[in-house]
């Protein structure tokens, strides 16, 4: 009989050790876990975040925006708050920039609000630009073959086998990329055969390519930067003020 | 002879309440890796829920994954140039459009990319793709303003 006993308390010393190192573990991982949360609020409290969009309402305190979309097709932006304070700057950007109280400030204007989110996701802002409202760029990047090329376009096959036509705008950059090295080269230099990558924007089914790069297909082991600037964008501010708003 | 006999069901008896013992401490530890295993599946594979049927269920065009690391959407900067970084598929061509600049890199061998990239004052609309050899692509739009008096 003592043997039995001797037999069903280990069985329950041995249940509580096993329960008790469960419950350790749990705690430490739990505590893990909550650094971590802790760490990532941290970071995102800290890191300045932009509210753009067009104001749905004002109080003396608080600014209410409906947010702008790049891609706002058959959508509506959903609604931001944005507090302010004595010590938020008013800018008003356009032919001048100026310095503007939060009372020139109206429903229906386009605001960019700066500042730092708090947990409740309201931007207490310390900078508020008042400009003209956004427009999507629409600005794509393709990727394919040249079936067809002449000296005026070129017809791209995608991979996806969709064709598209290219047409280059008057100021478009045409470089080649082999062995990590770019080169400039002419619109009528890319044959067919070619694989290229471009960048523009769709203008009634044709392509208005503002820079166009011919590529090697050659996979390569480490990464390849190659860059080189647009004369002239298309769709971007004409001057870059400084210092920025 | 009948103490012997009694000595024998004792034993019999102390065999029983052993193998009782064994059996039940067996049972425990049996109960104990399957409530482990159960557990262990709950919090790590519980992406493995969906029906295999709705898994498969064809898109209409197959994408590369593109996670971007940095900036977010919506981040204020106060410098220019900033780096973009992220990962995609092994060996890509990533494709990054900004207002004045257009960036073409390809991915390392484990999808990660980085570049740095020029913006101008004020609100900049960033077009990142990613395309692999077969043509398929995903693309991010981001916008990241710039500010230089926001600093201050």
């Amino acid at each position: 009989m003592k043997k039995i006993a001797v037999i069903i308390l280990s069985i329950i010393l041995f249940s509580s050790s096993l329960k008790f190192l469960k419950a350790q573990t749990a705690t430490s991982s739990s505590e893990s876990i909550r650094e971590k949360v802790q760490e990532k609020v941290t970071q995102v409290l800290s890191n300045p975040k932009a509210y753009i969009g067009t104001i749905t309402d004002i109080s003396s305190t608080t600014i209410q925006v409906r947010k702008f979309l790049l891609d706002s097709e058959g959508k509506t932006g959903e609604i931001l708050q944005i507090s302010t304070n004595q010590d938020t700057v008013f800018v008003s950007v356009g032919k001048t920039t100026k310095i503007i109280k939060m009372a020139d400030v109206a429903i229906g204007d386009f605001i960019i609000a700066m500042g730092y989110k708090n947990g409740n996701n309201v931007l207490n802002s310390t900078r508020i630009l008042v400009t003209e409202a956004l427009k999507p760029s629409n600005r794509i990047a393709v990727f394919g073959k040249v079936t067809k090329a002449n000296k005026s376009s070129l017809e791209i096959t995608s991979l996806a086998n969709e064709k598209l036509t290219l047409e280059p705008n008057t100021s478009i950059s045409v470089v080649d990329f082999t062995d990590q090295k770019e080169t400039k080269i002419k619109f009528a230099d890319i044959e067919a055969d070619d694989f290229l990558i471009a960048f523009g924007i769709m203008n009634n089914n044709v392509f208005e390519a503002r820079k166009i790069e011919r590529i090697s297909l050659t996979p390569s082991a480490s990464p390849i930067s190659t860059s080189s600037p647009s004369p002239k964008p298309t769709a971007t501010p004409k001057t870059t003020p400084s210092p920025t708003p | 002879m009948s103490a012997r006999l009694l000595a024998i069901t004792l034993m019999r008896k102390e065999i029983f309440f052993a193998i009782l013992a064994g059996a039940l401490f067996g049972l425990i530890i049996a109960f104990g890796i399957w409530k482990a295993n159960s557990s262990i599946k709950t919090n790590g594979t519980t992406t493995d829920n969906t029906p295999t049927e709705e898994v498969t269920t064809p898109t209409s065009v197959p994408q590369v994954g593109l996670t971007l690391a940095k900036p977010e959407d919506m981040d204020v900067v106060t410098q220019s140039p900033i780096t973009v970084s992220g990962a995609t598929k092994p060996n890509a061509w990533v494709t990054i459009s900004a207002e004045n600049k257009d960036y073409v890199i390809k991915a390392d061998l484990n999808g990660g990319f980085e570049e740095s990239v020029d913006l101008i004052g004020g609100a900049n609309e960033l077009v990142v793709t990613s395309f692999d050899e077969s043509g398929n692509s995903n693309t991010q739009n981001l916008v990241v303003v710039l500010s230089s008096e926001f600093a201050k």
